[in-house]
C-alpha cells in the first residue's frame, strides 16, 4: 500500500483502506507560479485607469475580480485538493460561495437602483452616488456620533 | 467490532473505513471554511456598498495604502500556501524522513506567516503615526495626516473597514500559526504517514482559506479604489 500511495492515478478511489492522493510536485509549483503571475497582473493592471481610458466605471474592479476568482479557483482545485476529492467538499464550499453571491446580488440590486425609484418612494430612498459629487467639499462639519 | 479495526491503529472504532474517517474529518473542516466565508461576507459586502456610495473618497483613501507592501504580503502568503501544500504532500507519503520534511515545510509556512504579520505591523504603525484610523481615532489634525484626505471627513469609514478586515484576517493568520505549530510538534514525534495525515490536511485547508481571503482583500482594499 505504501507504494501505491505515491501514484497520482485515480484508480484507487474505490479502495477504502488506501486514502492518500498524492499530487505530483510539479502541479504544486505550476499553481504557485500561476498565482504569482496573477498577482503581478492585478498589480500591473491597477496602474491603468480604465475609467479614464474607456470611460466605463468599475472595469478595474471587474478585471481585478476575474483575476482573483481565477487565483481562488486554482488554490481550491489544487492546493485544497477539491479537483481530486469527494465532490461533497466542493459542493459544501460552493454553497457558501453561492450564498455570498446572493448576499451581494440582493444588496446591490437594491442599492444600484435607488436613484431610479427616488421620486416614487419619497425621501427615504436617495441616490448616494449623486450626493457624492457635492459632498466632499460641502461637509466641513464633523459629526461626533 | 470488525477485525480490520485492529489492523489499523489510526482508525477510530466508530468509523468503518479509513476513507470514511478522513472524509468525515474533512467535511467538518469544509463546513467550517464555508462558515468562514459567511463570516467575512458581511464586511466584504459592507466595503463594496461603501465603495459604491463614496467612490471618490474610497479612491483617495485607498491610495494612502502601500501597494508594494500589500503586493509583497500577497506573494508571501502565496509562498506560504505552497509550503503548506507541500507539507500535506509529504505527510501523505511513506518515504524516509517524511515527518522531518513536514516539520521543515511547516516551519517555512510559520516563518512566512510571521513575515506577513511584520509587514502588517509596519503598515499599522504608519497609519497610527499619521492618524488614518477608524472612528474617533481618525485625526485630520495630525501634522502628518495625508493632505489629499483632508476634504473627506468620512474617510474614517474606509479605515474602519481596512482595520476590521485586515485585523480579522490577521487574527486568522495568528490562529493559523498556532495550528501549524501544533503540526510541527506532532511531526517531531513522527506521527504522520499515508494512513494518518488528516490533521496536516485539515490545517492545510484552513491555511489556504487564509490565503483565499487575502487574494480578495488585497485588490479590493489596495488596488481598485
Amino acid at each position: 500500500m505504501a507504494h501505491a500511495s505515491v501514484s497520482a492515478d485515480h484508480g484507487h478511489h474505490d479502495d477504502e483502506q488506501h486514502i492518500a492522493h498524492v499530487t505530483p510536485i510539479k502541479v504544486y509549483f505550476a499553481v504557485w507560479a500561476a498565482l504569482i503571475v496573477g498577482t503581478v497582473i492585478t498589480v500591473a493592471v491597477s496602474y491603468v485607469d480604465f475609467n479614464v481610458i474607456l470611460g466605463v466605471p468599475n472595469v478595474n474592479l471587474f478585471v481585478a475580480m476575474i483575476v482573483a476568482i481565477t487565483k481562488a479557483l486554482l488554490v481550491c482545485a489544487f492546493f485544497m485538493h477539491l479537483k481530486y476529492d469527494n465532490k461533497i467538499f466542493a459542493v459544501t464550499f460552493a454553497s457558501a460561495a453561492i450564498f455570498l453571491a446572493i448576499f451581494f446580488l440582493l444588496t446591490f440590486s437594491d442599492l444600484m437602483t435607488r436613484g431610479q425609484v427616488d421620486d416614487k418612494q419619497g425621501t427615504f430612498v436617495k441616490d448616494h452616488r449623486a450626493q457624492q459629487q457635492v459632498a466632499p467639499s460641502a461637509t466641513p462639519q464633523r459629526s461626533a456620533h | 467490532m470488525s477485525g480490520s479495526h485492529h489492523d489499523n491503529p489510526y482508525l477510530a472504532h466508530h468509523f468503518d473505513t479509513p476513507r470514511q474517517q478522513l472524509e468525515a474529518n474533512k467535511l467538518g473542516i469544509w463546513l467550517f471554511l464555508g462558515q468562514e466565508i459567511m463570516f467575512f461576507s458581511a464586511l466584504f459586502v459592507g466595503l463594496m456598498i461603501f465603495r459604491s456610495w463614496y467612490p471618490q473618497m474610497y479612491h483617495t483613501a485607498a491610495h494612502e495604502l502601500s501597494v508594494p507592501q500589500g503586493a509583497f504580503n500577497t506573494i508571501v502568503l502565496i509562498c506560504s500556501s505552497l509550503t503548506m501544500a507541500l507539507a500535506v504532500r509529504w505527510a501523505q507519503m511513506d518515504v524516509p524522513n517524511n515527518n522531518r520534511t513536514v516539520f521543515w515545510l511547516c516551519l517555512a509556512t510559520f516563518a512566512l506567516a510571521g513575515v506577513f504579520l511584520v509587514v502588517k505591523y509596519f503598515e499599522y504603525s504608519h497609519k497610527i503615526h499619521v492618524g488614518t484610523l477608524p472612528g474617533k481615532f481618525f485625526d485630520p489634525s495630525n501634522p502628518e495626516f495625508p493632505a489629499a484626505l483632508k476634504q473627506f471627513d468620512n474617510a474614517k469609514l474606509f479605515f474602519g473597514f481596512y482595520f476590521c478586515l485586515t485585523g480579522l484576517h490577521g487574527i486568522h493568520v495568528l490562529a493559523g500559526m498556532g495550528v501549524i505549530g501544533w503540526i510541527m510538534v506532532r511531526a517531531r514525534r513522527n506521527e504522520f504517514n499515508s494512513k494518518n495525515f488528516a490533521a496536516v490536511e485539515c490545517v492545510g485547508l484552513y491555511w489556504h482559506l487564509v490565503d483565499l481571503v487575502w487574494i480578495f482583500l488585497f485588490p479590493l482594499l489596495y488596488l481598485v479604489g
